[in-house]
C-alpha cells in the first residue's frame, strides 16, 4: 500500500491529490451525519429558495468577532423571495452542538453535529430548495447515496465481467460462443434506454431501499459486458504466455491457472477501467433519478436534487445553488478520471 | 532400464490459415517420433530452430496434444487423460522454459512462484527458502518480483520452480538459449549439481552439440521434426553419422540452401543442404536404423 501510494505521487502530484481527495470525500460521505446540520428533511418552512447564508465577522457597529456569526433572515420581498437579515441579534456558529439523535449507518448513535446555529436563524451553506431545506445537508446526505451505488455497482459489474470474460476466453468453443453472444445482446442496445426499460419492468411505488438496489443491479447489469468482452480479449491473449503453459506444467487446476495466473495479468487494465467507469455509474443514477425513476423523494441524491431544477427556468437565474449537486458529479467525475489515468501506469508491475 | 517416459511415433501437424482461412500452410513439426527416456540417462535433443525440439519437449509433457502416437509414463499410457488426472504426472515430470524472462508470471512473487509448484500440503516459508538456498538464490529475493530480477537470477527461479515438489525427470528447453555465456555457464554448473543431488534425469534441449554432448548420455539429433540420428553421446559427437549431424558439428562443410527451395514431397527432409545424395533421396524417406551398437542413424548411406 505504502509503495502504491510512492508510486503514485511519483506518477504525478495531481493523482496523488485525487487519490487523497476521493479518500476524503468517501470518508465525509461516509459520516454525513455528524457533519450535517439539519437532517436531510428537516424543512424551514417560511425560508424556500433560501440564498447561502452570509458568514460575517465584523458585524455592523465594525467589531471584529473571533468566532463568525450569522444572522437571522427574514423575507423581504415575497414575490422574489428576497431575503434581508434582521442585524438586532448575532448568532454566532457553534462547534460540536447538541440536536436530536441521528444513527451513523446503524453502527453508532449520535446526539452531536460538528455544526450549528441557535434557532430561529438556520445556516445554509449552499442555501435551501423549494421546501426550505438544507441543500448542504442533503448534498453530502445525497453523496452518499450516489457514492455508494457507484462503488457497489462497479463491483458487481467488475466481478461479473471478470467471471463471464475468464471463462469464455480461457475455456473456448461453446462457452465462449454462449457467454460472448449473451453479452452481445446485451451490448447492442443502447444503453440509457436499456436502463429506463429495465427500470420500467418494476412497479413505481417501491421502498426507497429497494429502489437504491434496483438501481444497483440495473447499473451494474448493464456496466459488465464491455467489461467481460475486453477481457476475455486479454484472457485469450494471456493463455498463450510462457507462464500460463508454465503453471499448467505444474499440473495447477483451470480454476487455480485462471484466477491466480491469467486474471491477476489483467487487473492493470481492470482496474484503470472500473476507476474510470464509476463516473458513469454516478450519472446513471443521477440521470434515473433526474427522471424521477430513482432515489424518491423526500432521501436525496444528486441526480433528485438536479431534477428538482428541471422545467423551472427561474431556479437558474434566482437559486443557481441548486446546480451545486452537478458541480460535485463533476469534481468526482474528474478526480475519479485523473486516478484511472495514474493507474494504468502505477500497477504494471514492469513499472514497478 | 526404468523407462520414465516413453514416445511411440508421435506426430503434431500445425496449420496455419491465412486470412479469411483460404490458404492453408501445413508444418509438420513432429513426424513419427519415437523416444525413451531412461532413468538416470540424460537424453539431449539437438537440432536447428524450428526442427521440433521445443514441441517435442512440449507434447512429452502433454502441454500439447500429439494428433497421433502415443506418450507412455512408467509404461502407462497417458495421452488421452485430461489436465486433473495428469497432475500425478506432472509433479514427476518438470519442464524449464527457454525464455526466462517470460516463463514467470509477473504477478507473482517469487515465494508464491515456488509456492505455487510445492505439493499444497507443505507450502510453507522454510520449504520455498530451501529450494531458493538451493539454486543460489539469497532467501531475501523471496518478496521479489521476476521483473526485479536478471536473466540468469529468473532461470535460476525457474529451475528452483521445476525443483519444487522433487521431480524424477527435468526436460529443460534451451535452460541458457537467452542468457550470456557466463550465466551459461553457471546455470550449467548448477544443473549438474543438483542432478546428483537430487538423483534426476534430464532431457537436455539445446542446439549447442558441445553442451549436449558434455552433459547427457544419450542423444537424439532432430531435423524437420524427424530424429535422424540418435545414440549413445560419445558415439554421436566423436563419430557422427548422419550428414546433418557432420553439419551440425562442423558448420562450415554445410551447404546452404537451394534459393528455390525445392519441395520435395517425398524423400529425405535434408535432401536440399545435403552434400553426399543419391537419386534414391528425391523418392524416398529413409527409416530410423541401428546401424552400431544404440546408434542408429536415418539415412540411405548406412544401408
Amino acid at each position: 500500500m505504502r509503495n502504491f501510494l510512492g508510486r503514485l505521487k511519483k506518477y504525478s502530484k495531481v493523482s496523488y491529490f485525487s487519490f487523497w481527495f476521493l479518500i476524503i470525500f468517501y470518508l465525509v460521505s461516509f459520516f454525513a451525519d455528524i457533519l450535517i446540520p439539519y437532517h436531510f428533511d428537516y424543512q424551514f418552512r417560511d425560508k424556500p429558495y433560501h440564498p447561502p447564508s452570509k458568514i460575517h465577522f465584523i458585524d455592523t457597529e465594525g467589531r471584529f468577532h473571533i468566532k463568525p456569526f450569522v444572522y437571522e433572515t427574514f423575507v423581504d420581498d415575497p414575490i422574489f423571495r428576497t431575503y434581508k437579515e434582521n442585524y438586532s441579534v448575532r448568532y454566532p456558529i457553534k462547534f460540536l452542538v447538541d440536536g436530536p439523535e441521528r444513527n451513523v449507518f446503524f453502527i453508532f448513535k449520535t446526539k452531536k453535529y460538528l455544526f450549528g446555529v441557535d434557532a430561529p436563524a438556520g445556516i445554509f451553506l449552499f442555501g435551501t430548495d423549494t421546501y426550505g431545506r438544507d441543500i448542504f445537508s442533503r448534498l453530502l446526505y445525497g453523496s452518499r447515496i450516489s457514492l455508494s451505488i457507484s462503488i457497489i455497482g462497479v463491483l458487481i459489474s467488475f466481478v461479473l465481467g471478470m467471471i463471464t470474460g475468464g471463462f469464455a476466453g480461457y475455456f473456448g468453443g461453446i462457452t465462449d460462443q454462449v457467454l460472448m453472444r449473451i453479452v452481445e445482446i446485451l451490448m447492442v442496445f443502447p444503453s440509457f434506454y436499456l436502463m429506463l426499460s429495465l427500470r420500467a419492468m418494476f412497479p413505481l411505488n417501491l421502498s426507497s431501499i429497494q429502489v437504491y438496489f434496483l438501481i444497483v443491479m440495473i447499473l451494474s447489469l448493464i456496466g459488465w459486458a464491455g467489461l467481460a468482452r475486453i477481457i476475455r480479449g486479454m484472457v485469450l491473449s494471456i493463455k498463450e504466455e510462457d507462464y500460463v503453459l508454465a503453471a499448467r506444467s505444474l499440473g495447477l487446476s483451470h480454476w487455480r491457472i485462471l484466477v491466480f495466473h491469467i486474471l491477476p495479468n489483467t487487473f492493470s487494465y481492470t482496474i484503470t477501467a472500473i476507476t474510470i467507469s464509476v463516473p458513469g455509474y454516478i450519472i446513471g443514477e443521477s440521470a434515473l433519478s433526474l427522471l424521477g425513476l430513482g432515489i424518491q423523494e423526500p432521501y436525496p441524491s444528486w441526480g433528485n436534487i438536479l431534477s428538482s431544477t428541471v422545467g423551472n427556468i427561474r431556479v437558474i437565474s434566482d437559486a443557481p445553488w441548486l446546480l451545486l449537486a452537478g458541480a460535485f458529479i463533476f469534481i468526482i467525475l474528474i478526480n475519479f478520471n485523473i486516478l484511472g489515468d495514474a493507474l494504468r501506469n502505477v500497477l504494471d508491475p514492469k513499472n514497478w | 532400464m526404468d523407462k520414465i517416459l516413453r514416445c511411440e511415433k508421435i506426430r503434431k501437424v500445425f496449420i496455419v490459415k491465412d486470412f479469411l482461412g483460404v490458404n492453408k500452410r501445413t508444418t509438420v513439426a513432429l513426424n513419427d517420433i519415437s523416444i525413451n527416456i531412461e532413468k538416470g540417462l540424460n537424453t539431449g535433443i539437438v537440432g536447428e530452430s524450428g526442427s521440433g525440439k521445443t514441441t517435442l519437449a512440449r507434447t512429452m509433457l502433454l502441454l500439447i496434444k500429439p494428433d497421433a502416437g502415443s506418450v507412455y509414463y512408467r509404461e502407462k499410457e497417458i495421452t488421452h487423460l485430461s489436465d486433473n488426472n495428469l497432475r500425478d504426472f506432472r509433479s514427476k515430470v518438470r519442464i524449464i522454459f527457454q525464455n526466462p524472462y517470460k516463463s514467470l508470471n509477473p504477478r507473482l512473487t517469487i515465494e508464491r512462484t515456488i509456492k505455487e509448484a510445492l505439493p499444497s500440503c507443505d507450502s510453507h516459508k522454510q520449504k520455498v527458502e530451501d529450494i531458493l538456498a538451493q539454486v543460489g538464490i539469497p532467501k531475501t529475493y523471496r518478496t521479489k518480483y521476476p521483473h526485479q530480477l536478471s536473466g540468469g537470477e529468473r532461470q535460476r527461479i525457474a529451475i528452483a520452480r521445476a525443483l519444487a515438489g522433487i521431480p524424477e525427470c527435468v526436460i529443460a528447453d534451451e535452460p541458457t538459449g537467452n542468457l550470456d555465456a557466463t550465466t551459461e555457464v553457471h546455470i550449467l554448473r548448477l544443473l549438474e549439481k543438483l542432478k546428483e543431488k537430487f538423483n534426476l534425469t534430464y532431457v537436455f534441449i539445446s542446439h549447442n552439440l558441445k553442451i549436449v554432448s558434455d552433459i547427457c548420455n544419450k542423444i537424439a539429433v532432430m531435423y524437420k521434426g524427424r530424429i535422424v540420428e540418435e545414440g549413445d553421446a560419445c558415439d554421436v559427437s566423436k563419430n557422427p553419422l548422419h550428414p546433418y549431424t557432420k553439419a551440425l558439428w562442423n558448420p562450415d562443410i554445410a551447404q546452404p540452401i537451394d534459393e528455390k527451395q525445392t519441395k520435395y514431397s517425398e524423400g529425405c527432409a535434408f535432401i536440399d543442404s545435403c552434400t553426399s545424395r543419391k537419386e534414391r533421396c528425391f523418392c524416398e524417406n529413409p527409416e530410423i536404423i541401428e546401424k552400431e551398437k544404440n546408434h542408429s542413424v536415418a539415412c540411405f548411406l548406412y544401408e
